[in-house]
């Protein structure tokens, strides 16, 4: 009978679900992943969770409920301290990156939250103590005591990784990813063969992901038969918040309808975002690297028209990043910016109005369309 | 070189002196107030931490009475508290001031000497003197202001002339502000404790004891508080809190270390396992300790939006339960109104008083 483990449709899975999930899957146990986010599991959340907390917690929090029944023991990562440079050392202890304090309290939270019935896995990711491969091998002899095989089933977890991020950086939505195992479909283009020190980079190009979205713009102006060129906005938040449909409202959708393309923080590679961040220093928070690095690009690209900034209300993180993104980087160019926070109160006509409005502003504004 | 200064508590006194010693010139800004507050929330980010705002406030005050540069600390651990100083620097460079900016954190030991070495006619032996004059003298000063604090605290809920402890103790703090010299400060402490003893008690009271916990500067600072360790005092109400000032810079500054730490943080691991910053370990081991101690109940302040202080509530409800001891928490931001703040506390004192009679 195998184990079964919970994983939540929550938080750090839209970055590192399908690592875990092959991970645990080669060591012989059945994983179950909690469905989208729906009304009632984030109002369950919001029961269970701390009033001012943010609202990707609050969700976690409800996918957790729904899975206690389910499942033997329940997936909750610990993301303390990660090396942001996979295949070296660190030389300074100042380029560790660090989870923010949800991220490090997670599983403490959640066994203070949930009686003793439920099970937490605690994977702890600590790189100042051991590199990501001891702790998975730590976590793994709960369920193996073959090294070798934790070891093969690490070295396939990373593969699966790569292709994940690979599929996101070609415009594919996590979601579409993990419900249509498109992980299977696409074995096949295996970009470079793995090694022990691979780096988590995708070899593919920036410019593919350009084409493919000035491609559906063409697309839709022929069909439409109008000679207005189809704005693009670059849309930069947590992937837990933008690409989860109940949280962000269906933003995605909402901001296409508009007919306007979108380029998210998923389709900017992490060798951009190492070149990006070496400008900006002194930020060490892991998973803001990306909104940081991700902005910074943007701003470069002639074809995005305007930023939608997609932050939660109470995320600590993001009011000290809104403030080093306004200094250190839109002060100097000269682009329409908007932050939208979204908490569990936000109503989807609130967020059309101002949607709309932005976006007329983009069609409107001559300097827009100049960068059109 | 005069330095902005920003307040917590007390800590003006020890500094102050520190500096001096030093040659350099702190510039005090008024103590916070309803003005501070509102141009700290005008010019803040919305969604900072209230210390962030209050602070900013003091610093512009500064500012503004002719300080020129700037000290703040950094960290890269997991609490926001590490960005205060580059929030601090591109608020008040949007406002148009001029400034230097110094980072005082530990790690930088060796710049803080060469400023100190610049300041004292680039000679070492001057410069490690001064230093070693300047910490003496401070600890001195910070040790008789924790000492004189502590026993107020501990008076206050057994005199009988309300209030007199506290002229007392301002009167005392006042002057100790003014003198510089080691052997004055040894006889202002003999004169406070002959003063303290002759205040009229009546010591057959049985005070409820209640911990203050949460964030350090929601703690210390009692602007932010709403003065509560004093009115709480006032009220017939033994009030411990974790964190003075005293022992933050104790703590956090000069990292001395502690056995009471360590107790703290082997306590605290079975719930709280890592320290995220805004005292969260320290909250969780502290109120472990109190329901060991048998203390009546446990106040947490924090700050609203605090990251650290929101994800640990949930574990100091569950000591909560465990240990069967109350525990309210109150998050402050600058829309909390004192009337609302005392409401709250007024209903958990009471629900003390209510357990007390049902257990004796």
């Amino acid at each position: 009978m195998k184990p079964r483990i919970g994983i939540a449709r929550a938080l750090y899975s839209f970055y590192h679900f399908p690592l875990w999930r092959k991970f645990f899957e080669e060591l012989d146990c059945k994983i179950v992943l909690s469905p989208p986010t729906t009304r009632k599991m984030l109002v369950d959340g919001v029961k269970i969770a701390p009033v001012e907390i943010c609202l990707p917690i609050k969700a976690f929090l409800g996918h957790i409920a729904l899975l206690s029944k389910e499942v033997d023991c329940i997936l909750v990562p610990r993301m303390v301290c990660i090396n942001p440079h996979r295949s070296a050392q660190p030389n300074k202890m100042c380029e560790l990156k660090y989870g923010c304090p949800k991220a490090i309290g997670l599983p403490d939270m959640v066994k203070a939250l949930f009686d003793n019935s439920t099970h937490i896995l605690d994977l702890t990711i600590d790189e100042r103590i051991m590199d990501q491969r001891q702790s998975f091998r730590k976590i793994g002899r709960l369920f193996s005591a073959n090294n070798k095989k934790i070891l093969q089933a690490w070295n396939s977890a990373l593969i699966e990784q790569e292709r994940y991020e690979s599929l996101l950086l070609d415009g594919l939505r996590p979601s579409e990813i993990f419900s249509q195992d498109i992980l299977e479909k696409n074995k096949s283009s295996t970009l470079h063969s793995f090694s022990d020190d691979a780096k988590y980079d995708s070899n593919v190009p920036r410019k593919r992901t350009q084409k493919n979205a000035e491609k559906i713009g063409l697309a839709q102006i022929e069909s439409a038969k109008i000679c207005v060129p189809k704005p693009q906005i670059g849309l930069i938040g947590h992937p837990y918040l933008i690409y989860d449909n109940l949280l962000s409202l269906s933003l995605f959708d909402t901001i296409e309808k508009l007919g306007v393309g979108i380029q998210s923080v998923s389709s900017v590679s992490n060798t951009t975002i190492d070149e990006e961040m070496k400008q900006i220093s002194g930020v060490h928070w892991f998973y803001e690297l990306d909104i940081i690095g991700s902005t910074a690009y943007f701003l470069k690209q002639k074809s995005i028209a305007g930023l939608l900034f997609a932050f939660s209300f109470s995320c600590g993180t993001s009011a000290v990043v809104s403030e080093i993104i306004r200094e250190e980087l839109l002060d100097f160019y000269d682009i329409p910016s908007i932050t939208i926070l979204f908490d569990e109160h936000t109503a989807s006509a609130g967020l059309l109005t101002r949607v709309e409005s932005f976006i007329d502003l983009l069609t409107r504004k001559p300097r827009a369309m100049s960068r059109l | 070189m005069k330095a902005a200064f920003a307040y917590m508590g007390n800590i003006y006194l020890p500094l102050r002196i520190l500096f001096a010693e030093l040659g350099i010139e702190l510039i005090v800004p008024p103590s916070p107030n309803k003005r501070t507050l509102e141009l700290g929330t005008q010019l803040a980010p919305e969604t900072m931490c209230i210390p962030f705002k209050i602070t900013l406030g003091n610093i512009v005050n500064a500012m503004e009475m002719g300080a020129d540069t700037v000290m703040h600390t950094t960290g890269f651990w997991s609490c926001r508290f590490g960005y205060y100083g580059r929030l601090y620097c591109y608020i008040l460079k949007d406002l148009g001031y001029k400034f230097h900016h110094f980072d005082v954190s530990g790690s930088r030991f060796k710049e803080h000497y060469q400023l100190v070495k610049s300041l004292t006619k680039n000679s070492d032996t001057i410069a490690f003197k001064s230093i070693l004059k300047a910490m003496y003298k401070s600890w001195n000063k910070s040790n008789l202001m924790e000492f004189m604090e502590q026993i107020t605290r501990n008076i206050r809920p057994f005199e009988i002339d309300k209030g007199k402890a506290t002229r007392i103790l301002n009167r005392y703090l006042k002057a100790l502000d003014k003198i510089s010299s080691i052997k004055v400060i040894k006889q202002l402490k003999k004169r406070f404790i002959n003063e303290v003893n002759s205040i009229k008690k009546d010591l057959s009271r049985q005070p409820l004891k209640i911990k203050i916990i949460g964030e350090s500067y929601c703690v210390i600072e009692p602007f932010v508080n709403f003065n509560l360790i004093q009115v709480l005092g006032e009220n017939g109400i033994l009030v411990d809190p974790f964190l003075t000032a005293h022992k933050w810079l104790g703590f956090h500054s000069a990292r001395l270390g502690n056995p009471e730490r360590k107790v703290i943080k082997k306590l605290a691991h079975p719930y709280w396992k890592y320290n995220v910053g805004g005292e969260d370990e320290n909250a969780v081991g502290y109120s472990l300790l109190a329901a060991q101690q048998g203390y009546d109940g446990i106040i947490g302040l924090h700050p609203f939006g605090c990251m650290s202080s929101n994800a640990v509530q949930p574990v100091l409800q569950k000591i909560s339960r465990d240990k069967n001891i109350p525990y309210l928490d109150i998050g402050i931001d600058e829309h909390t109104s004192e009337t609302g703040f005392y409401t709250r506390i007024d209903a958990f004192i009471s629900v003390l008083e209510k357990r007390r009679k049902m257990t004796y």
